[in-house]
């Protein structure tokens, strides 16, 4: 093994469906444009998406289970991103299960990309807290949390803050996805502050991206939306990529309504 | 033929695809010891064990009498060496049937008999309980095809010695591998696998050709780099067929 200077962060939830995947995809994205040297890892064996969201199925030759079953080498399995060099991913296998791959054999190939001279490995974990779980935050040495404003989804997070303790990965990061400011304002639905006040001190918010209907053309395409400018959610994950990189200067998105007349007369007031 | 070769014959054991995967038929005698050698040999016959990883096993015991950890030794070494996936047993003895069930195996008395697939009401729905061609007199040769009525879906994976025919739609994330041809009476959007010893000749057929990759003995070939989200909207209208010519994958009307 080379040098250990790169960092794990494995992407969980609990819960499905809250954008575990999106963000994985969008992160690795910003952070290779930023010239990164990014590896994503689908550890969702069985549930494949993270090669969808990159638009690489059909580039799918060998997948992780080939890697750790000694069919591949690691570097032959890796797929690389034409449109980014620095982006590569280690794709999950489809017609197998969480069982193909054991927590030590998941710590190994982690070390193999480490090795490799990769800057950032992001692990997409499966949902659950069962053997996918655990083989996803094997290799990790920080977590990422993925959560959405709504009661069983934080939850279900507060369930994982547990897990990844055990794990012995201390205060992850969070990141609150698909936020709509306007329900938010008309308390119909959870501010980032009363997840943060359920979460605890110890998680540290990184992110609060909000609803966007560009998330599922992207992801159809094959894009992430991080790559395309004038998307809401786009820069909002370029800006998870920067503090994620230590910049913790990076101000949070102003997602305040700013089509309603009061919105935008509170904006100009503001900036004057 | 030898003395040695007639042991072996004694206890020799047959392989065959049917309709519902791989079946694995016992001999009436022979020690067990070399009956699980004879399994071992007949799928070492394949050039790589990962060839049957997935692949749901019927076991027919015939008239034999497997006591339950006899049998858990060839589960457990199908299993493990070669990533059977053993579903069902096949025995006249009850005892043996017994066995089968303790080990989570659906149990028949004898080998289910022949039901044609009625039309259309049967999908994916009545893959479940095996229905067989006759087993008996199938050949067993290279010229064998096995043929699916059903909807093959994502993370499921069939492997067949032979061509390998189904009647319904192969969906995204599943994988057709076998030896011969691949012919889907539907679209393909799944990955596909024909001549996966290394048949240069072997085609893939499809009445709407649509998969991410197509694979013919050591060549592999992408779908184009589509622009935007329409992949699904483009669908073919003529049924295709992929085959290799001048080196390479090429796909043709058919």
């Amino acid at each position: 093994m080379a040098d250990n200077t790169g960092r794990v962060i494995v992407i969980t939830s609990g819960k499905g469906g809250v954008g575990k995947t999106t963000t994985t995809a969008n992160l690795g994205m910003a952070l290779a444009a930023m010239g990164e040297k990014v590896a994503l890892l689908d550890a969702d064996i069985g549930l494949r998406n993270l090669d969808l969201a990159l638009g690489l199925e059909n580039r799918i030759v060998y997948d992780i289970v080939d890697v750790v079953e000694g069919r591949a080498d690691f570097k032959k399995a890796l797929i690389k991103d034409k449109r980014n060099q620095n982006l590569a991913l280690l794709p999950a296998a489809q017609t197998r299960d969480k069982s193909a791959v054991s927590p030590d054999q998941m710590r190994k190939v982690v070390a193999d990309l480490l090795g490799d001279g990769f800057t950032f490995i992001l692990i997409d974990c499966p949902a659950g807290i069962e053997q996918g779980f655990k083989n996803a935050v094997a290799g990790a040495t920080e977590a990422l949390l993925v959560t959405n404003p709504e009661m069983s989804s934080v939850r279900d997070a507060d369930r994982i803050v547990g897990m990844l303790e055990a794990e012995g990965l201390h205060n992850p990061m969070l990141i609150v996805n698909r936020i709509r400011p306007k329900m938010v304002k008309n308390q119909e639905m959870l501010a980032v502050e009363d997840v943060q006040e359920v979460l605890g001190t110890n998680v540290k918010l990184i992110g609060v991206v909000p609803d966007d209907e560009m998330i599922i053309t992207s992801t159809n395409r094959g894009e992430p939306v991080s790559m395309t400018e004038g998307s809401l959610a786009g820069q909002a994950y370029r800006n998870i990529a920067k503090r994620l990189k230590g910049d913790e200067n990076v101000p949070f998105l102003d997602l305040d309504d700013k089509t309603t007349f009061f919105g935008r007369l509170k904006k100009l007031f503001a900036s004057s | 033929m030898s003395e040695q070769e007639q042991e072996a014959e004694r206890a020799d054991v047959e392989v065959k695809g049917w309709r519902n995967g791989l079946l694995l038929i016992l001999p009436p005698g022979g020690e067990w010891q070399i009956v699980l050698e004879r399994v071992d040999a007949r799928l070492d016959e394949a050039r790589a064990r990962s060839f049957w990883r997935g692949a749901q096993t019927t076991i027919d015991c015939g008239e034999r009498v497997v006591p339950l950890d006899e049998l858990d030794l060839l589960l457990d070494r199908v299993k493990r060496a070669y990533g059977l996936v053993p579903i069902a047993i096949v025995a006249a003895d009850a005892a043996t049937r017994a066995a089968g069930e303790k080990l989570a195996l659906v149990s028949y008395e004898e080998m289910p008999v022949i039901r044609k697939p009625a039309p259309r009401e049967r999908g994916a729905a009545s893959s479940e309980a095996p229905v067989a061609e006759s087993s008996d007199k199938a050949p067993a040769s290279t010229n064998n095809a096995l043929y699916l009525y059903q909807t093959v879906r994502s993370g499921q994976r069939i492997v067949h010695d032979g061509h390998l025919v189904i009647c319904g739609d192969v969906n995204a994330g599943s994988e057709l591998v076998a030896k011969g041809d691949v012919v889907v009476f539907g679209t393909l959007r799944g990955l596909a696998h024909a001549g996966c010893y290394g048949d240069e000749g072997a085609r893939i057929v499809a009445v709407s050709l649509r998969p991410p990759q197509l694979r013919i003995a050591g060549k592999i070939a992408r779908s184009p780099e589509e622009s935007g989200g329409a992949k699904s909207s483009a669908a073919t209208r003529t049924p295709e067929v992929a085959r290799i010519e001048n080196g390479e994958i090429q796909i043709f009307p058919q």
